[in-house]
């Protein structure tokens, strides 16, 4: 397992992966607009998207064009199996530090 | 989505489009689309068109577009890569297309084959003209002394100098490498020397030089024999051209031959080149300067010479100029002094001067006031004008291909159409049809390269040049270039809108013609007809012109008049007893002799005084002898002529325009003072006037008549250098054949000379016909190339408007009206173009053309509506036949496809 995942990379990944078969392009953005409520460009999703997708973390098709936007299609975006094994991969590591450093993270004072 | 009519901006979509080229973005778009609806129903369509740019740059700044640009690159129907075989193919199909076509291609073809060939013939000529003395080495670097004479009354720019200032530039003024000075021409210079069989061989030479040994080492003239820098430094010796020794020794070595000239044997001690035909020397032996007396002697005054002077490299000829007058002051003045016996001071102040500048020996030939003075001189706005007529002739062969191109949108429209439906880009179907245009503009040059190779003789008949098209890798370079901008100058705006077309119109089939194009096209049609029917119109008015100067009455007779052209050294008793037999001929009507003859030489200006008036003015003056006036048909005013009876070396005869320059009322029996300047010596003598004689034009048609005054020739023993002989018509084979065995018989030793004073006179207006001839070529051609685009455009209208016709027909329509119904419109045009082209060209004639003539015809108006009349009944011609072929098509031909 080379190379490693950035924060906004694994942001972008766990969306694909909640929305399931809706993923392209609006909705990705939408959707990590209003859980992270933070705004993002569409360039720099795009940017994270074609990074990923160079990594083979994602991959993506062109949908079925349709009455919406004047006809033009939908590219839609799947998390292949190597992007699963590097969520899994960054999650683990992370509950491994979290279960060492719970005593220390306890928000109650 | 609700409202549906606010869209994006169309700026930021083109912006995004053109960057991404054709990167596949169409998710993109659709999101950047998504969105800005979305944000439609959150904020306002302000903000909203805001955010799409936002998204849009934020976009084009991402690595994404980036990362499917460079993946686009490789995709095998990438515009960017444009591979052979997609070039291989764009030529394939235009070739095609172009031989499918045939009719309209050989139309292109000629077209501009025939534009071509003019332009370019016109080039060569105007390259010719331009590279006057530019062969030289460090040419750059020499200069011509030209003398600007000052009078009272008027300067005169003079190409001659007096010759003692070659030395004193180069002796005082450190920047002045070199100075030579030449004189010449010697004319009619009797050379001889012993033949290969030891006989006496004697010849007439023409354009005999003297020059100082600098000459040839500033002037990089190949030296095929002897020493470049001493072969002029001893007197007596002689360098002969390569042509000049090949006359008179053939094959033998002319090297260290003797030859006598005017009592002086001299040694030939160098050949070199005849001077190329584009440098304005002329001369075909040099002889050594010093040879000549007074060329040893101070002269500061008088010119004799010409002087040319090469500068150090980086020395600034203005600077220099600034010199001169002190240079004047102290050289010339005390010269002055001592020949005229009158204060250098005074003289000047008189308003008298010389001034003396310097101007670049690349620019001696194209000087208006013909400063290089051994040929005729360059005329720089004719090569202007030439340059402008190449240009139009160009666009006018441009603009066929541009109107029969767009012309044909309609039938290339539905290819188009298909062509685009089945994926292929904007800028392929451009390259498709830039090659279109490639190949016709190929095949029009190279056929234009053949029509010049054929044609180059006679043009340089017509022009009086060796024009010659060389076969290097220069001139290939130079079509090569000509064809490309060619092709795009007539290629680019067709392609670009026969491109345009939205396959969507096109197939649809109810696709028209835009009256956009028919405008434009119309607009073309104008200025080609602009164009070609003024430079018909100027070239007639030129033409009249120069039919009026060959035809005026000059003020005497010159029908059935020869001129016998001696000099100035003939004997006076050979002349006179000449004149005698030549009188007793039956062919003779009379017959006389003369030292100035009208239009040819001899006649110079002189100083006088009258007895009223203390002015000293200068006045033309011709020498006569006895029945010359009577010979020539001078008409007589008043008083008498010159006569065989009296004795009248103190009389003189005075044209009209000198009794009234002189300002005297009753002119018979007055005095007038003659003061000697020519040598200096200011000697002053007086004449009665014995007689008034009519105007006549002693000079060409170019200057108006001036005062003049008529001396004898008595007063200079009688010497004549023309006799004239006035024969009866019809007489003219016989009258000269006896004339020149009675010059033979006479003067065995002397070349007999004859011309015809008619010939003599048409040599005068040579530069005008000249230029009236190639005026009327290149207008003609011009106005042909123009009917052919019509041609192929009225074919085209004609196709177009078959079914529109054959309606026209079943509904009764004669042959009539169809025909005008289709010439209307062509008429029309031409007519527009008359009614721009007229005023233009008439102005052009009147201020610039006409103006240089001090005797010009009017421009009459029916001249320039008989051009009009004529381009139109051209016109008409010429889409006669399309139009009369669409008008008498039987209807069941036309519609029976419907």
């Amino acid at each position: 397992m080379k190379g490693y995942i950035g924060e906004f990379e694994e942001l972008v990944l766990l969306t694909i992966a909640s929305l399931g078969e809706d993923a392209y392009g609006v909705s990705i953005q939408e959707n990590i607009e209003k859980i992270s409520n933070r705004s993002i460009s569409i360039g720099a999703l795009y940017s994270t998207i074609t990074r990923l997708e160079e990594k083979g973390l994602t991959k993506s098709w062109l949908g079925e064009p349709t009455q919406e936007r004047g006809g033009r299609r939908k590219r839609y975006f799947e998390i292949t199996h190597q992007g699963k094994l590097s969520l899994h991969h960054v999650k683990d590591l992370r509950d491994a530090l979290w279960k060492l450093s719970k005593a220390n993270l306890s928000l109650a004072k | 989505m609700k409202e549906q009519n606010i869209k994006p901006p169309n700026f930021v979509d083109q912006l995004f489009d053109w960057y991404c080229g054709n990167a596949p973005i169409e998710d993109l778009r659709g999101d950047m689309e998504e969105l800005f609806y979305t944000n439609l129903g959150k904020m306002s369509v302000t903000r909203a068109k805001l955010k799409y740019l936002q998204q849009a740059l934020s976009l084009i700044f991402s690595c994404a577009i980036k990362k499917r640009k460079q993946k686009s690159a490789y995709h095998q129907y990438s515009k960017q890569s444009i591979n052979l075989s997609m070039i291989k193919n764009y030529l394939k199909i235009a070739f095609r297309n172009l031989i499918g076509h045939k009719a309209y291609t050989f139309i292109n073809v000629l077209g501009l084959a025939i534009g071509m060939a003019s332009c370019i013939m016109l080039a060569l000529y105007i390259q010719s003209e331009l590279s006057y003395d530019k062969g030289f080495i460090d040419a750059e670097s020499i200069h011509k002394l030209i003398l600007e004479r000052k009078y009272p009354d008027q300067t005169k720019i003079q190409a001659g100098v007096p010759h003692s200032f070659a030395s004193v530039l180069v002796n005082d003024y450190p920047e002045v490498e070199r100075a030579t000075t030449i004189c010449g021409p010697f004319d009619d210079m009797i050379i001889s020397y012993k033949g290969s069989d030891k006989t006496n061989l004697k010849f007439l030479e023409n354009d005999v030089y003297a020059a100082d040994s600098s000459f040839f080492r500033i002037f990089s003239f190949k030296i095929l024999k002897g020493d470049r820098k001493t072969m002029l430094q001893h007197p007596k010796s002689m360098v002969l051209t390569e042509s000049t020794a090949k006359r008179h020794f053939g094959d033998e070595d002319a090297f260290g031959k003797l030859i006598t000239m005017s009592g002086d044997v001299f040694t030939v001690t160098g050949i070199c080149e005849d001077p190329p035909a584009n440098t304005h020397f002329k001369f075909g032996l040099v002889i050594s300067i010093h040879t000549i007396e007074r060329f040893n002697l101070d002269n500061f005054n008088r010119p004799d010479s010409y002087c040319y002077l090469k500068l150090k490299e980086g020395a600034n000829p203005s600077a220099l100029e600034s010199k001169f007058p002190k240079m004047v002051d102290s050289y010339a003045a005390a010269d002055f002094e001592r020949v005229n016996k009158t204060s250098w001071a005074d003289y000047k102040r008189a308003g008298n001067g010389y001034a003396y500048f310097l101007r670049p020996l690349t620019s001696i030939y194209l000087d208006p006031a013909n400063i290089g003075g051994m040929k005729p001189s360059g005329n720089i706005i004719l090569v202007r004008i030439l340059v402008g007529i190449a240009i139009l002739i160009f666009a006018i062969a441009c603009i066929n291909f541009i109107n029969l191109a767009t012309a044909r949108s309609n039938e290339r429209a539905r290819e188009v159409g298909v062509r685009k439906v089945l994926g292929s880009f904007k800028r392929q179907l451009v390259f498709q049809f830039l090659s279109e245009s490639f190949i016709v503009s190929f095949i029009g040059v190279g056929l234009a390269a053949i029509l010049i190779i054929v044609s180059l003789p006679y043009f340089n008949l017509l022009t009086d040049k060796n024009l010659q098209i060389a076969f290097n890798s220069q001139t290939a370079f130079g079509l090569a270039v000509l064809i490309i901008v060619l092709s795009l100058l007539a290629g680019l705006y067709p392609s670009f809108v026969l491109s345009s077309f939205k396959p969507v119109n096109v197939l649809k089939g109810n696709f028209t013609a835009t009256p956009k194009g028919k405008w434009i096209r119309s607009g073309l049609v104008i200025f080609q007809f602009w164009i070609s029917i003024s430079l018909v119109i100027c070239t007639l008015i030129m033409q009249q012109q120069t039919t009026f100067l060959s035809q005026k009455d000059l003020g005497y007779d010159r029908e059935e008049l020869l001129v016998i052209e001696g000099d100035f050294h003939m004997k006076p008793s050979f002349a006179r007893s000449l004149v005698s037999e030549i009188n007793k001929m039956p062919q003779v009507l009379s017959s006389a002799g003369s030292l100035s003859m009208p239009a040819m030489d001899g006649i110079y200006p002189q100083q006088y005084q009258s007895e009223d008036s203390p002015e000293i003015r200068s006045i033309h003056t011709m020498y006569i002898g006895d029945e010359f006036a009577e010979t020539m048909g001078f008409k007589l005013l008043d008083g008498n002529l010159f006569s065989f009876a009296t004795n009248d070396s103190l009389s003189v005869i005075l044209n009209e325009s000198a009794v009234k320059t002189f300002g005297l009322s009753n002119p018979i029996g007055k005095k007038i003072t003659f003061i000697e300047q020519t040598y200096g010596s200011g000697e002053q003598t007086t004449f009665t006037i014995i007689g008034v004689i009519k105007d006549f034009h002693y000079r060409t048609l170019h200057e108006a008549v001036n005062p003049l005054v008529i001396q004898s020739n008595e007063i200079i023993f009688s010497r004549m250098s023309y006799i004239v002989a006035k024969v009866k018509s019809g007489a003219y084979k016989e009258a000269i054949s006896k004339i020149e065995s009675k010059w033979k018989e006479l003067a065995p030793d002397m070349p007999f000379r004859l011309r015809m004073v008619d010939g003599v006179l048409e040599a005068h207006y040579q530069k005008e016909k000249r230029m009236s001839k190639i005026f009327t070529l290149f207008s003609s051609l011009s106005i042909f190339v123009a009917l052919i685009g019509l041609f192929g455009l009225s074919a085209y209208t004609a196709s177009l408007r078959t079914k529109e016709m054959g309606i026209r027909k079943v509904f009764g329509a004669g042959i009539v009206d169809v025909f005008f119904l289709l010439t209307s419109g062509f008429t029309r045009t031409v007519l527009i173009s008359f009614l721009l082209a007229a005023p233009i060209s008439w102005y052009l004639m009147e201020s610039w053309w006409l103006r240089g003539f001090a005797f010009r015809i009017q421009i009459s108006i029916w001249t320039i509506v008989g051009v009009g009349i004529a381009a139109l009944a051209l016109a008409l011609v010429t889409v006669t036949y399309q139009s009369v072929k669409a008008a008498i098509t039987n209807p069941t031909r036309s519609l029976r496809n419907e």
